[in-house]
């Protein structure tokens, strides 16, 4: 169970609770066809008052594992380049920055706590892509403070604004690749597919591409730019790109130490806020 | 009409028995010829020798099939359909499948080019046509190996007959394709196109090659970004070295390696204090499944 259920469940009163493990032992019972169900109900009774606070013991069991660790790790990571970049670009004041940092200390964890459950409990192919999300909590924070002045925002949207041109770039042009092979695009209908699929650009796509994916190019978007013959022949169902998967390599991940304080221009986070240094699981035997 | 009912099973009733008394004299009637040996039904009706889908026993095969060798590598014997089925696998599909795929390979690369510098009809029509040609010597060659195959292979047999296939299919695989073996299309592509055709062919190849290494480069500036924080303005900087050193900047691996080895005054020149600290660490590896794509792009 993840954490924040379990204390959700901890919180809330268990009689409410009790009765689900009553309903799963009855489930089973008249599947089974053994028992009779009056019979069932009454022996279901007791266990369920027994079962109850095995529910609660959840919020004591042990959750982070080394997945969750590096996924803390990464953020803080990217939280703390975000903090550079954003100094940077905006010349942050020590004020300024005094109140970005611990306000970022003190909401990290919370901010961006499913970050870290979908990492956790994401199967090997599927990623997280942690640079969006914590791109957009970045965002969230730079425009809710108070202290920093709408010029100084507007020049951070600016270099979201370029980081997200580059990524459509990168995701097209994997894309247009993509057509080329398969319809035989010239380089002229190579560039004007390029404008097509910008004008149809979806945030899905990113996401797509960070889980390992590219995106199709659909027959019907660049139809449009092809010649009869073109349109005659069709895709190429085969093709000769060439994708595999292989276990391990290199991140793009930056991480920092759960012990290190955030910094930005030489200011750290408060003493007085927390960092909660997390020592991992020991391993089950 | 009641009535009428109750009669009809009344007579019924009355013909059981007398039914099985009948039929226990038909077989005692019987039993002195069934004595003797039974002897095979003569066939004279073709049609009779067909089995029917509800046979319960089927008939014997005419050949006894030998029994696989305790050393083969399966139970079952490996005839040529199956072979064949392994030889067309090896190229990413069916028989039918690799024709298509053929086909239409040469055609999407005559409709390129049309486009590039003209293409006159019979041309294309010779083209496509030596094309086919190629695809039924390439059968015919399948359905040769295929019948010099193992019927019962152990490891060994399997491994060196495999040596086989791979040496008839690696001009079709598309690792290899237009790189070491042009086809035969297009030699005779290639030998019918005037200079001016061809010319214009390598330049629009060219350009087609520098759109997909642009790409990689981008990818991998975004990559390098993203573990360095870099602003906008660093990316553009970093872009014009990745475009003068193309070959450094196609793996983010071999990009920071590229970077870490940068001259201490540019490095300075296009990071922060704190992205060159950051770039003095090793990069993190993780277990989780990457994906790997490498890209091949049509010299047509």
């Amino acid at each position: 169970m993840i954490p924040s259920q379990a204390q959700q469940i901890s919180r809330l009163n268990l009689s409410n609770y009790s009765i689900h493990p009553l309903r799963a032992a009855i489930g089973v019972c008249l599947l089974c066809c053994n028992i009779s169900p009056t019979k069932c109900f009454a022996q279901a009774i007791v266990p369920a008052a027994r079962l109850a606070p095995a529910v609660v013991l959840a919020p004591g069991a042990p959750v982070n594992n080394d997945r969750d660790l590096a996924a803390r790790r990464w953020v803080r990571g990217l939280i703390q380049q975000e903090l550079h970049a954003v100094h940077s670009l905006c010349k942050l004041n020590p004020q300024q920055a005094k109140d970005l940092v611990d306000t970022i200390e003190s909401q990290w964890k919370s901010k961006l706590a499913s970050t870290f459950r979908s990492y956790t409990e994401s199967n090997q192919r599927g990623g997280v892509d942690f640079e969006h999300r914590v791109e957009n909590a970045m965002k969230a924070w730079v425009q809710a403070s108070e202290s920093i002045n709408p010029e100084q925002k507007s020049t951070w949207d600016e270099e979201l604004n370029s980081r997200n041109t580059l990524r459509q770039k990168v995701v097209i042009g994997k894309m247009i690749s993509d057509a080329e092979r398969k319809y035989g695009l010239t380089s002229t209908q190579m560039a004007e597919a390029e404008k097509l699929l910008l004008d149809r650009w979806k945030e899905a796509w990113w996401v797509m591409y960070r889980h390992g994916t590219t995106p199709e190019t659909k027959f019907a978007w660049i139809s449009p730019i092809l010649s009869e013959s073109q349109r005659t022949a069709g895709g190429d169902p085969g093709g000769v790109r060439q994708e595999y998967y292989t276990s391990g390599g290199a991140t793009d991940l930056p991480s920092k130490s759960l012990n290190e304080r955030l910094e930005v221009a030489g200011i750290t986070s408060d003493e007085s806020i927390s960092i909660d240094p997390i020592a991992p699981a020991a391993p089950k035997p | 009409m009641m009535q009428s009912i109750h009669n009809s099973y009344a007579q019924r009733l009355l013909l059981i028995p007398i039914s099985i008394a009948l039929t226990a004299q038909f077989v005692l009637a019987q039993s002195p010829k069934s004595a003797t040996p039974p002897t095979e039904p003569t066939i004279s009706n073709t049609a009779e020798k067909i089995p029917r889908i509800f046979d319960r026993n089927p008939p014997e095969p005419e050949e006894e099939v030998q029994a696989p060798p305790k050393n083969a590598m399966v139970n079952f014997a490996m005839d040529p359909d199956r072979w064949i089925d392994v030889i067309y696998s090896q190229l990413g599909g069916s028989e039918s499948t690799f024709e298509q795929f053929q086909r239409r390979r040469a055609r999407i690369a005559l409709n390129r080019i049309e486009l590039i510098c003209g293409l006159d009809e019979p041309l294309r029509e010779k083209v496509q046509a030596t094309a086919d040609l190629e695809i039924q010597r390439f059968k015919t060659e399948v359905l040769t190996l295929a019948s010099q195959a193992p019927r019962n292979p152990t490891q060994e047999e399997y491994q060196e007959f495999y040596n086989r296939i791979h040496k008839l299919t690696q001009k079709y695989q598309p690792r290899v394709l237009n790189q070491s073996q042009p086809s035969l299309w297009q030699k005779v592509l290639t030998s019918n196109l005037q200079d001016s055709q061809q010319s214009a062919i390598k330049k629009e190849t060219d350009k087609r090659a520098e759109y997909r290494e642009k790409t990689l480069r981008l990818e991998t500036i975004l990559r390098v970004s993203r573990r360095l924080g870099l602003t906008a303005n660093q990316r553009e900087k970093l872009e014009a070295y990745a475009q003068s050193q193309p070959e450094n900047w196609k793996t983010f691996e071999r990009a920071w390696q590229t970077l870490q080895s940068f001259p201490e005054k540019e490095k300075q020149n296009i990071l922060t204090n704190e992205q060159i600290q950051e770039l003095k660490k090793a990069l993190e590896t993780t277990d989780d499944l990457q994906l790997v794509v490498r890209e091949f792009g049509e010299e047509w």
